[in-house]
């Protein structure tokens, strides 16, 4: 045996009822049957006979290939993208039907709603990030479109670098010149963005900020992992689309119409819901949860669970009566978000 | 920091999925495709060094034990969880040390004939390892993107201008095997596209760019509505049409029939 041996190659699943419970541990609970298999032969792993595991279920541990030296950063790619090629990309490439049809929702020309309901795609800001030859960056907010073929010409025409999009507003937004704050956002996908870039403290593979290899990118694997079964099973959410950012991160969309309804307020909530942050925090925010902590902590109170009764209060309402109104008789014990955070209506 | 205790159901959940994740991605050797968590003695120091004083115990008979004998990083997680479970047994969890910070749980805990600091001390290791899990692999979503609705995000299928790399949906069954070096990059997709359409009409060439001219052979991809399908963006944007778009649009579109016959009902008064 040698102090650099393969990992151990099981057969088959973590039993997941050996993992300790919060209840004391005892040595019957670990299985030692994982410490005496060995592989002294890698094993390239084929995706395509992995069975697909259930989302819930804890994966087979199955030996991962030797890291090879790639890694992604900006430096090691090519240059640039010039203006040639994404207009080629844009011209032929770029599926304006699945935007148009992903972000009409049903509505618009040719709906089943007869033309009666909101053009949510209309509705729905976009915004260019356009390269001008003098290499400068040109910024266009509130760019808004009617049909597939009216979001395909601008886009052709613009050749942005990069397009973003935003939320569905009350009026469309290329009329913001003239409506000013009535234009209000009143829809919007829950979306989450995961960077690497915030993993750089427990990052051991060598990168660091916007590099990336096979080793660390096992972090985003993990996050959809847990954060599926989250907003599944907590939330009740079914149409949730992973994205790759391109260099260094994903991001998730959610779709169901109960997260596009969510309010700012509902928003952070759920956020909140999701983070558990036992590190250091380099978020100025003030409204994550170690900020609260500290919060809480200053203001030296103690409070019980809450429970899931009727008494539900949102994240934003709680903070700012607990800071300001020194709540006596309400007794939840926090140390953090989200052990306790009762949702409002969404 | 630390998680409360007894432990929310939603942590103990995200343990019991991350934990076969620690074991196979962070604690191995870089060899082995991990950070080394459990395998460097830099690195198991600083999870040994999380320990809470009372443990202290524990840490020093660990460092001791890990570095004169050979183990495999799985058996130090192991040899750790055991160490804990036994010394949680053993019941003796004072510090040494008074806290006098927290006056009104001491008067609690005084009530419940309880030692605090033994309590807080037993708590703290009975959690310890769900920590240590947490710590190292929970995800750490940026929550300035999600907290506001008018909050930009980069449009999916674009190009990232850096690395020139398209943003590619990830399909749900390769959460675990997707690879972001496999991706591909604008160049290499319109090169594979013209080199499509000059396989597929080498004697039409000169027509230029904006025609895709298909082989007259039906056997081919002349149904191709998409011109992406002859690119490496094929497997990516089919799996995103089965698993999420295709489902969407008919729920969006069943939504806005059912929408169009509860106005009409309530126009004709038909309830």
């Amino acid at each position: 045996m040698t102090i650099d041996m393969m990992f151990p190659d099981t057969e088959g699943e973590v039993d997941s009822t050996t993992i300790p419970r919060p209840t004391a541990v005892t040595s019957e609970d670990l299985t030692p049957n994982d410490e005496t298999k060995h592989n002294t032969t890698t094993t390239l792993i084929d995706p395509s006979t992995q069975s697909p595991r259930a989302v819930s279920g804890a994966p087979a541990v199955t030996p991962y290939p030797p890291p090879s030296h790639r890694t992604i950063s900006s430096s090691t790619e090519e240059p640039s993208v010039t203006a040639p090629l994404l207009s080629l990309y844009y011209q032929h490439l770029f599926p304006y039907d699945f935007i148009y049809q992903w972000f009409r929702y049903g509505t618009g020309t040719n709906s089943s709603s007869g033309g009666n309901s909101m053009n949510l795609f209309l509705h729905r800001e976009f915004s260019f990030t356009i390269q001008n030859p003098q290499k400068d960056e040109i910024y266009l907010r509130y760019q808004s479109y009617a049909s597939e073929s009216d979001f395909a010409s601008a886009v052709q025409k613009r050749c942005p670098m990069k397009i973003d999009i935003g939320a569905i507003f009350s009026h469309p937004p290329v009329q913001k010149h003239t409506l000013g704050s009535a234009l209000t956002p009143i829809e919007r996908e829950f979306v989450l963005d995961i960077d690497l870039t915030d993993y750089d403290d427990i990052r051991n593979c060598g990168c660091q900020q916007a590099q990336i290899c096979p080793v660390c990118w096992k972090y985003m694997s993990m996050a959809m992992a847990t954060l599926n079964v989250a907003l599944r099973e907590d939330f009740g959410f079914h149409h949730l689309q992973w994205f790759y950012s391109g260099r260094r991160g994903i991001h998730g969309w959610i779709c169901d119409a109960a997260a596009k309804t969510l309010t700012d307020a509902g928003r952070t909530a759920v956020a909140n819901y999701l983070t558990v942050r036992l590190h250091f925090c380099h978020h100025a925010c003030g409204l994550c949860a170690c900020g609260l902590f500290d919060s809480l902590r200053t203001n030296r109170m103690e409070f019980l669970s809450w429970g899931h009764s009727h008494h539900s209060f949102s994240y934003m309402t709680v903070r700012s009566t607990w800071e300001r109104k020194r709540i006596k008789t309400c007794i939840c014990r926090i140390r953090y978000i989200p052990t306790f955070i009762v949702l409002t209506r969404f | 920091m630390h998680l409360s205790y007894p432990l929310h159901p939603y942590i103990h959940r995200a343990y019991e999925i991350l934990e076969p994740f620690f074991i196979r991605d962070v604690i191995v050797s870089k060899k082995n495709g991990g950070h080394g968590l459990l395998y460097s003695e830099d690195q198991y120091m600083q999870v040994l060094n999380l320990l809470p004083e009372c443990a202290a115990v524990i840490r020093e008979m660990l460092q001791e034990s890990w570095s004169t004998k050979k183990s495999t990083p799985l058996e130090r997680w192991n040899d750790l969880k055991k160490h804990i479970s036994f010394f949680i047994k053993q019941g003796n969890f004072s510090s040494g040390r008074k806290n006098s910070t927290e006056e009104r749980s001491k008067k609690v805990a005084k009530t419940l004939h309880v030692n605090y600091e033994d309590e807080k001390n037993r708590q703290l290791l009975e959690i310890f390892c769900v920590e240590i899990v947490i710590r190292y692999t929970y995800p750490r979503i940026d929550i300035n993107v999600s907290k506001m609705r008018n909050h930009l995000l980069k449009s999916p299928f674009c190009v990232h201008p850096k690395t020139g790399r398209v943003c590619v949906p990830i399909s749900k069954t390769e959460h675990r095997t997707f690879d972001p070096f496999a991706v591909p990059t604008i160049s290499q997709i319109v090169q594979e596209y013209f080199a499509a359409t000059k396989a597929a009409a080498p004697d039409s060439s000169e027509k230029g760019d904006d025609e895709m001219v298909i082989s007259k052979d039906p056997a081919s991809k002349q149904s191709c509505r998409h011109k992406w399908e002859h690119t490496s963006l094929y497997p990516y944007y089919t799996k995103f049409q089965n698993e999420f778009l295709i489902p969407l649009t008919k729920e969006s579109l069943s939504y806005q029939r059912q929408n169009v016959t509860d106005r009409k009902d309530a126009v004709n008064m038909d309830f």
